[in-house]
């Protein structure tokens, strides 16, 4: 069977294209689209088309009921003439800090740990760290919302210790509620980034290890020697992933500070709720959620240049 | 010959892929409209609120649905609940649908029941009304937060889109232990007793105000509180209703703003209010920490026996004058009847059954308020048997909808208020924008869309 799979998917070449040959090639690529079918038939009607028709009502002004009316680019126009929303892309680079290049600090230092060392019961510890990942951002967000109150455990901690004056209303501080919520989403992303590392790691071969040894490279050069290049793949998925949560973070910041206080952690994905749903500008909502898509687009295609060159 | 085998083999499988799909999505969509047919018709009413959460009040709706089918053999009520934020955010995807709710709550505002009544997707209640004697039912105050102009221009006027059955006010919850260790006998008449009542307890290391921003909600009631403690019910309704030219740059916004940050500049409000979400703040307030609290009556009845809640009373919020009862206050979210609506005669019976004096009643012995108020209130109120607090929002807000005038909420006047108010409120306590600053954001969300309406 497998034999016969490889002989009818392989690409008949030029040279022998008869009609025959012809006639297989078209079969062939109709196989292909029946494969493909189900999911493209699904990918078409919930993505692509509601993507489409996002991307032509970020040119009209709709309240979702009355006739749409052609505005041109004046939604982009608003967006980028307003402080509120450009203020609201710089927040989202500030929480890519945390969510990417901080947790991936983090479980890069973690993996070099774990990864010269042979670690007993590494499959409970791979789920008890994934676990901050499977737990539903709503749950996460009202756990630390919980934490993080003035009256809650880590102020009460930092009294006990007698750090008064560092405890504070995290989520609710001008200046620190961003950096608050870009903790719990390092806290979150954590355990997915640690396992996708681990598992790259665990496919270098020891001998790697042992050669580098034997040639006296000491923790820190077997890191950067044998470790790092050997999870460069899984770097850039964790970048990718990350990148993406952080720029279509909404559950998170929703359940914590609703953007707040003042407008110190409102980012786009909230905005295109509180227009869409709220305000009921469906045409500003949408340019704003083309530009969110855009921008994920170029992030992850930058992110995966260097490695798809490599 | 391999080629042969796997043609034979794999094209008849993926050829049934796709008609697996194809058939599949068919009937997806044969499958809903199914559904949704059985559910409007035949003696079927489907009824959809947005009080999720409510369980008091859903409680008693469950009560009145079995009275209603009992009274209309033959008709089953499919009640629908859905969140307040739910309801807000499907609601205008339902009613353009081709097979809406028979009855569904519509919250009030140009964005919603205007667009609505603009689109042509509720019906104009003006023959029920007469037949069932709604204009009689209610004050034309309470009514005129359901009229809304046909070409949505106006909120407050023309045609009745739809019906509330209980009320809900703002108000200020007093801690009355809290009060007479301070030496404080009697709730503030005036808004100079209120803030030295606040500046008392603030001497005496008591918190003033239990507060909180985090939800936005609480700073949205204490600029319309304020607006009307100075400006009367007009200076509100004006800006709700977009009449007399009414801006927020005028006096009596200015007075609101800057008493607001005055209050936050003396540290009347809880330390880090920032942090606190609506219901936080009532339960810091209820476990008996702060002098008062502004809530509003749906809150009721507050947790704990009504042993532990007597201690707490609410109250009018004050006025500048100390004359006249008026207080921000307006119907649940009104009941309305979709234009696609397939039993429209039913679905307004439904309205009238749950707006009348016999359900009125119920609503009370359960603690909400009636927007139509009972004849005899005190014995109303007497054999509902209520909590303390329960019965001064019971009574006072009759008193409000009988005597006095409710006031919306200011942040109807237009769509984009709500969130600036939210956001610019913390920016004017932390200092970082001025009185004219704030009260600029917010005429900027309120100016340009009464002109675009009114340009059209």
């Amino acid at each position: 069977m497998t034999s016969s799979l490889i002989a009818g998917s392989r690409p008949v070449p030029r040279s022998e294209a008869g009609p025959d040959a012809r006639g297989q090639r078209r079969r062939t690529a109709l196989v292909g689209i029946g494969y493909l079918a189900p999911a493209l038939l699904f990918y078409a009607v919930f993505l692509l088309v509601p993507f489409f028709h996002s991307v032509y009502l970020s040119f009209c002004s709709w309240d979702g009921i009355s006739p749409k009316r052609w505005v041109g680019l004046d939604n982009y126009r608003s967006i980028m003439g307003s402080a509120q929303y450009r203020d609201a892309f710089a927040h989202s680079f500030v929480l890519i800090g945390f969510y990417t290049i901080l947790t991936m600090a983090v479980a890069l230092v973690l993996v070099g740990f774990l990864g010269s060392t042979k670690v007993r019961g590494m499959v409970l510890l791979r789920a008890a760290l994934f676990l901050p990942y499977v737990i539903t951002p709503v749950v996460t967000g009202v756990a630390w919302r919980w934490l993080l109150a003035p009256d809650g455990p880590v102020n009460a901690v930092l009294r006990a210790v007698g750090l008064d004056g560092w405890a504070r209303a995290w989520l609710g501080d001008f200046d620190w509620s961003l950096p608050s919520v870009g903790l719990i989403g390092t806290w979150m992303l954590l355990g997915l980034a640690l396992v996708l590392l681990i598992a790259g790691v665990q496919r270098i071969p020891p001998d790697l290890y042992e050669a580098a040894r034997l040639d006296g490279a000491g923790p820190v050069r077997e890191f950067l020697a044998v470790t790092l290049p050997g999870v460069r793949s899984e770097v850039a998925v964790v970048t990718v992933l990350t990148v993406t949560a952080a720029l279509r973070n909404f559950d998170l910041i929703y359940v914590t500070t609703q953007g707040g206080p003042g407008s110190s952690t409102e980012v786009p994905s909230f905005l295109v709720y509180q227009q869409a749903f709220f305000v009921g500008d469906l045409g500003l909502a949408s340019a704003m959620g083309v530009l969110l898509t855009l921008l994920i687009l170029v992030l992850t295609m930058l992110t995966l240049r260097p490695w798809r060159k490599g | 010959m391999p080629k042969i085998r796997f043609r034979r083999h794999f094209t008849p499988l993926s050829a049934a892929l796709l008609a697996a799909t194809l058939t599949l999505a068919a009937a997806a969509a044969g499958c809903s409209s199914g559904s949704d047919a059985e559910k409007s018709g035949g003696g079927t009413l489907v009824v959809q609120n947005g009080l999720g959460g409510s369980t008091g009040l859903l409680a008693i709706y469950q009560k009145l649905n079995q009275q209603f089918e009992s009274e209309n053999p033959g008709v089953k009520v499919d009640f629908v609940t859905k969140s307040f934020d739910d309801l807000a955010a499907t609601s205008k995807l339902q009613l353009s649908g081709s097979n809406p709710p028979d009855v569904v709550q519509v919250n009030r505002g140009y964005q919603a029941l205007g667009a609505f009544a603009k689109g042509g997707l509720l019906t104009d209640l003006a023959d029920y009304a007469k037949q069932y004697g709604w204009e009689t039912r209610q004050s034309s105050s309470q009514l005129q937060l359901n009229r809304h102009s046909k070409d949505g221009k106006l909120m407050g006027d023309g045609p009745l889109w739809g019906l509330d059955a209980t009320t809900a006010w703002i108000g200020l919850l007093m801690n009355t232990e809290v009060a007479t260790k301070l030496g404080i006998t009697a709730e503030p008449k005036t808004i100079q007793e209120l803030e030295s009542q606040m500046q008392t307890a603030k001497a005496a290391g008591e918190i003033p105000m239990q507060f909180g921003s985090a939800s936005g909600e609480l700073a949205a009631w204490l600029l319309s509180e304020l607006l009307l403690a100075q400006g009367g019910p007009e200076a509100v309704q004006n800006l709700v209703f977009h009449k007399g030219d009414a801006t927020f740059t005028s006096p009596t916004a200015v007075f609101a703003a800057t008493t607001m940050k005055s209050w936050g500049d003396k540290g009347f409000f809880t330390p880090d209010w920032t942090a606190y979400k609506t219901d936080q703040v009532l339960a810091n307030f209820t476990s008996g920490k702060g002098l008062f609290t502004l809530t509003s009556s749906r809150f009721m009845p507050l947790a704990g026996t009504p042993e532990e809640t007597k201690k707490f009373k609410m109250v009018f919020f004050p006025s500048v004058s100390g004359q006249g009862v008026s207080a921000v206050g307006a119907g649940d979210i009104p009941w309305t009847i979709p234009a696609k609506s397939k039993n429209k005669d039913l679905a307004a019976k439904y309205i009238d059954f749950v707006t009348n004096e016999k359900s009125a009643e119920q609503f009370l012995a359960g603690g909400a308020i009636p927007s139509k108020p009972p004849a005899d209130v005190e014995t109303a109120i007497t054999s509902a048997n209520l909590p303390a607090p329960s019965q001064d929002a019971v009574r006072n807000g009759i008193k409000l909808v009988s005597d006095g005038t409710p006031v919306p909420y200011v942040d109807w006047g237009a769509p984009e208020l709500y969130p600036v108010i939210s956001s610019s409120f913390d920016k004017l306590m932390s200092g970082s924008l001025s009185v004219d600053d704030f009260l600029g954001q917010l005429q900027n969300a309120y100016g340009p869309f009464v002109k675009s309406l009114q340009e059209g």
